[in-house]
């Protein structure tokens, strides 16, 4: 079908803007694909269409005609369905009754019918399913069949599917490319949302570039990897450097022949990684290529195979700050003492007014605009949250800190901040374990980078060493 | 729903209500509210001794009170209380079987106590191990607890001369009541000082913020060194020692049997009622001690409503029912 | 004498299994009742006393058949009321359900016993007049009936996907068009329904007499027998089946020595506990029970 989108402007409840005026042709029977980082818009932007969404402004439309949906249903019906990144088929159900849901409830058992339309669908595109089964017990790449199916059930002509191959081992890869080149043969038109360059040097007809909610770039055939990445990352300069004296002999974080699996998957694959004194080691790549699994398995919040040996103590700053950091209903002063509560006990009992005055001084120290010490954590802008968790982490003295995205969804000013307390405890002797998908800040900050991508380390040497057309090509795959 | 966000403004409304509601009820079936209420909640508040009685009735529900306060604390939803005050005091119940002297009291708390943790290991470790609800598995433990002690009591430790109770406390061992003539025995300022504990443990102690971080935030407690699966064992624990300490209590220091109902009446019941205290005292230590003597002014005044104005004392349960259905009822979600 | 006892079996089994179809209906919405008990109560005082109201206070004449019809109808009404009071504040508002059902017990155990007492003036034992009591084989049958649709519902219909779409994944049926709530709120009011209906078999049927501790935590074994049924129908009748079983043996072990009733009452939640530990064989709960939807 042919499909536009048209100035689609986003803005959520909690204010963030996630989409500026992006505009989008889509046309039958083509395979495009729709790049860009994680939080780039790329999802976002197709559950608008999707109906998932509504847009904040902007405007759709069908075959030149203007549309508004107000649901998913909405935009079923007019033909554009959506599968989701993570699965949304019912547990508990088989394949056919998760098909047969949408046609509502009655007395009456699954008609042959739903079954034949199923099984139809199922045939032109080239596979089959055991219809009958509970679909916890499938695996996941025939999950994904099943949510194909679901979303041609209702006769759609324009399929999305939102990052497909990140549940699937490589020959289930293959075969999904299968069914997109078969789709295409049919005159569906598919948008196909990654990150991975791969994929889309293998199928899109059309590859169009989202970054921090704006088009910046469209390619068609043939397709530079480089000029790819660039698009998706920006531009990659190199800033001047602050650092202080070379990185030392001891480390302070060893790690060895390190596994971490999830649902079956190896997530992390045999990671060799080594931190020194006085070194900051920046682990890039996009990120879902294993750095989250791991930091955890690092800081021993996640369970896994082979060696992680932390000399002395270590700071923890996480990702997701809120879920991972900070007790946000509670005052100041019981985050700060987070961690370290023996620190601020006598005789098994805390003294609140001496952590008190700790909170005092970490705000004044690390300009966190807040209230008071007892001020709720809540209340506090993102900005002010973060420069909480980084001045608890950093006053703890230790010699290893690990970041994980210190300034993620941070403003420049505090961006800038972070990342100058940063160098500054490496120059103080610490060794930094900094996970960031920012290359800017990695090349700002780092001595020493690391190239993570499908759980791998694929690239590892001195800053200097490390040029920035070996690092993107490293981080997409190449 | 976090009952510690449940507004006073929301839990005075629910009360209101509920009582509201009770009149309309007593009303439909021939009895008279105001003189029920009256004899209810102000009788008891006129009369010293009956004060005291009352105070006596709320100190149980104080312990199983923070048993449940306690879980919240640790995040889970921790309804054994009751089948660990059965346990407590079958263990006063056994040590005045075998030791027929003062050592029965030591004895009764050592036992007591022992049985309502070891209670409390079989829904904590299938917590931890299998991930088991706690609601289920403790709502199973209590009735097996219930009938545990109805067997025992029956049975073995069954009172020769008065086969419905068990075997009495020995005298020497009785804790009688500190003002003669009344119900206030040393189980009462107990209670109150074991809240108070409790309460600074909470606040103050390492444990108890590493118990509040683990129920808070478990992921970060982990990623901080903290190991909420230690917090949800001594939220357990703790809990249990509480529920028993009270069983252990309405034992050795009930007048006038010192001893176990054979149908458990002088236990029953206690658990649930220290639910409705926490709940009303929004998870807090000090709240909690408040809804108890509240509570314990109903139960009191329910025997007053019973002879004064006629109405069944069962009444005071269809109240409480009444309030935590409110309570229930009036608590949205924040989001 | 076996046979005595088997069929003596069925017909404490009857209960159990109402209120268990009852409760497995609610959960595999996605709602949790641990109410039943307080239901039963509620429904067990209900009956007797609509149909001893009707009769003797408003001079209602029926043909005899009718009076037991008229008293389970009275009890469910009373059940759906209840459900609907917990159904609503496990959907709409989001509320605590296990607080709600810890409520409606408190609630039930105190009103029954003071129902007794205000209503006839006896202090918790009523007997049920002859011409109200209903034939248990009557309800037994109509229980396992009510079983086998049960199952056909949940595990053939197209209502049956519905309803267990909003047990497992609230969300995802949500977004395909499935209003999640109301199934709930619906599922809530018919379950509770059943468990009231449980009551009254009590009081009109079972033991012909209304006490306040009618139900001897009955409840609380069908809550039992939901886990070990696996949330399912069928099985539901077999649970329910043993319990009754055990329940019967336990009245002929009586005259051997007392301990034995008491051991016989604590296997059903023995048996829960080795079920949900995984000792003995896969309890598999609807995915979101207990978890109340919003949409975001």
């Amino acid at each position: 079908m042919k499909a536009s989108l048209r100035e689609i402007h986003k803005v959520f409840s909690d204010g963030t803007h996630a989409l500026r005026g992006v505009s989008l042709d889509i046309s039958p029977g083509e395979v495009l694909a729709l790049l860009g980082e994680n939080g780039a818009g790329k999802t976002t932007l197709m559950k608008i269409l999707a109906g998932v969404y509504r847009p904040t402004s902007g405007e759709i439309y069908i075959e030149g005609r203007r549309v508004r949906f107000r649901n998913a249903r909405d935009a079923q019906r007019a033909g554009i369905a959506m599968v989701h990144q993570h699965l949304s088929l019912i547990p508990g159900l088989t394949a056919i009754e998760n098909i047969a849901l949408a046609e509502g409830a009655g007395l009456r058992p699954i008609s042959a019918e739903v079954r034949q339309r199923a099984v139809k669908i199922a045939e032109e595109l080239g596979f089959d399913v055991e219809w009958d089964r509970d679909v916890e017990e499938l695996p996941l790449g025939v999950r994904q069949r099943v949510e194909i199916v679901k979303a041609l059930y209702w006769g759609a002509d324009l399929l999305i599917l939102d990052e497909p191959t990140t549940v699937l081992s490589p020959p289930e890869v293959k075969s999904l490319f299968q069914v997109v080149k078969r789709l295409r043969e049919r005159g569906k038109s598919v948008v196909y949302i990654t990150h991975k360059i791969p994929e889309v040097l293998e199928i899109a007809d059309r590859v169009v570039v989202l970054r921090r909610g704006v088009k910046v770039a469209e390619f068609t055939p043939p397709y530079d990897p480089k000029r790819l990445v660039e698009a998706m990352v920006g531009e990659l300069r190199v800033e001047a450097v602050s650092r202080v004296g070379r990185p030392g002999e001891r480390p302070v974080l060893e790690v060895a022949d390190l596994w971490v699996y999830e649902g079956g998957r190896a997530v992390v694959q045999g990671v060799n990684l080594v931190v020194r004194e006085r070194e900051i080691l920046a682990v890039v790549g996009v990120e879902g290529n294993g750095q989250e699994h791991l930091v955890e398995a690092i800081v021993g919040v996640r369970r896994h195979k082979g060696v992680v040996k932390i000399h002395g103590g270590y700071a923890y700053i996480p990702d997701d700050r809120q879920r991972k950091a900070m007790l946000l209903e509670r005052p100041l002063v019981e985050n700060a003492v987070l961690g370290r509560e023996g620190e601020f006990a006598r005789r098994g009992l805390i003294s609140w007014s001496a952590a008190s005055r700790f909170t005092a001084k970490l705000i004044e120290e690390f300009g966190i605009v807040a209230p008071g010490p007892w001020a709720v954590a809540r209340h506090l802008s993102g900005g002010n949250q973060q420069k909480l968790v980084v001045g608890r982490e950093l006053s703890r003295g230790a010699r290893l800190i690990i970041a994980h995205q210190p300034t993620r969804g941070l403003d420049v000013a505090t961006t800038e901040y972070v990342q100058q307390l940063l160098i500054k405890a490496r120059n103080g002797g610490a060794g930094v374990l900094l996970v960031t998908s920012d290359l800017d800040e990695a090349y700002k900050l780092a001595d020493t980078i690391a190239v993570m991508y499908r759980g791998k380390v694929v690239a590892v040497g001195p800053v200097e060493e490390m040029t920035v057309d070996v690092v993107g090509r490293k981080m997409a795959g190449l | 729903m976090k009952i510690q966000t449940l507004s006073v403004l929301n839990i005075i409304a629910a009360l209101a209500l509920a009582f509201v509601i009770g009149a309309v009820l007593m009303w439909a079936s021939g009895y008279d509210p105001a003189s029920s209420y009256y004899s209810m909640l102000v009788t008891p508040l006129s009369d010293r001794v009956y004060l005291l009685s009352a105070l006596a009735f709320s100190a149980p529900i104080v312990l199983t009170g923070l048993t449940f306060a306690l879980g919240l604390k640790a995040g889970l939803f921790n309804i054994g209380a009751e089948g660990q005050v059965y346990m407590g005091a079958l263990g006063a119940v056994i040590a005045a079987y075998f030791a027929r002297s003062l050592a029965a009291l030591p004895l009764a708390f050592a036992i007591g106590l022992a049985l309502a943790v070891l209670w409390s290991a079989v829904p904590a470790v299938l917590k931890m191990w299998r991930g088991v609800n706690e609601v289920v598995s403790t709502i199973m433990m209590n009735w097996v607890a219930y009938w545990t002690v109805i067997m025992a009591v029956s049975t073995v430790f069954a009172n020769p001369l008065q086969p419905e109770e068990s075997v009495k406390t020995p005298e020497a061992a009785r804790l009688t009541p500190l003002i003669p003539g009344t119900d206030f025995t040393v189980a009462v300022p107990v209670a109150y000082i074991v809240a108070s504990l409790m309460y600074i443990f909470l606040k103050y102690s390492v444990w108890g913020y590493r118990i509040s971080v683990s129920g808070l935030n478990p992921t970060a407690a982990r990623s901080y060194g903290i190991k909420p699966e230690r917090a949800v064992l001594a939220a357990f624990a703790l809990g249990a020692l509480t529920a028993g300490l009270a069983g252990v209590l309405q034992v050795v220091a009930r007048p006038p049997s010192y001893s176990l109902m054979r149908n458990l009446a002088n236990v029953y019941g206690i658990g649930f009622d220290g639910i409705t205290a926490a709940m009303l005292g929004r998870g807090h230590p000090l709240g909690v001690v408040l809804a108890s003597i509240f509570l314990g002014v109903m139960q009191e005044g329910a025997r007053h409503m019973q002879i004064e104005a006629g109405t069944p004392f069962e009444f005071v349960r269809v109240v409480q029912g009444l309030i935590i259905l409110l309570l229930a009822v009036q608590v949205l979600r924040r989001p | 004498m076996i046979d005595l006892i088997l069929m003596q079996a069925l017909l404490a089994a009857v209960p159990i299994l109402l209120a268990s179809l009852g409760e497995i209906l609610m959960e595999r919405s996605g709602v949790v009742n641990i109410g039943l008990e307080g239901l039963m109560l509620l429904g067990a005082l209900s009956g007797p006393l609509f149909v001893d109201y009707l009769h003797y206070r408003l001079g209602v004449q029926l043909p005899d058949p009718l009076w037991p019809l008229a008293a389970f109808l009275a009890a469910a009404l009373v059940g759906m009321a209840v459900g609907l009071v917990h159904g609503y504040i496990s959907t709409y508002l989001a509320g605590d359900q296990i607080i709600s059902g810890v409520a409606i017990n408190l609630f039930a155990a105190g009103a029954v016993a003071y129902g007794i007492q205000a209503y006839w003036g006896v202090a918790g034992y009523k007997q049920v007049p002859d011409w109200a009591k209903a034939d248990p084989l009557a309800l037994a049958a109509f229980a396992l009936a009510l079983a086998g649709f049960m199952w056909y519902v949940l595990f053939r219909s197209r209502l049956g996907i519905v309803i267990r779409a909003c047990g497992e994944d609230p969300e995802s049926a949500f977004n395909i068009g499935v209003d999640v709530n109301r199934v709930r709120l619906l599922a809530t009011v018919v379950g509770s329904s059943l468990a009231a209906i449980a009551g009254a078999y009590l009081s009109i049927a079972y033991l012909s007499v209304v006490t306040k501790e009618i139900s001897a935590g009955r409840g609380f074994i069908a809550l039992a027998n939901v886990v070990f049924a696996n949330w399912n129908p069928a099985l539901a009748v077999a649970g329910a089946y043993i319990f009754g079983f055990f329940d019967a043996l336990s009245y002929w072990l009586q005259t051997a020595g007392v301990a034995r009733y008491e051991i016989t009452r604590m296997i059903p939640y023995i048996a829960t506990l080795l079920i949900v530990a995984g000792v003995i064989g896969r309890a598999r709960p609807p995915r979101a029970v207990g978890k109340p939807f919003r949409r975001e």
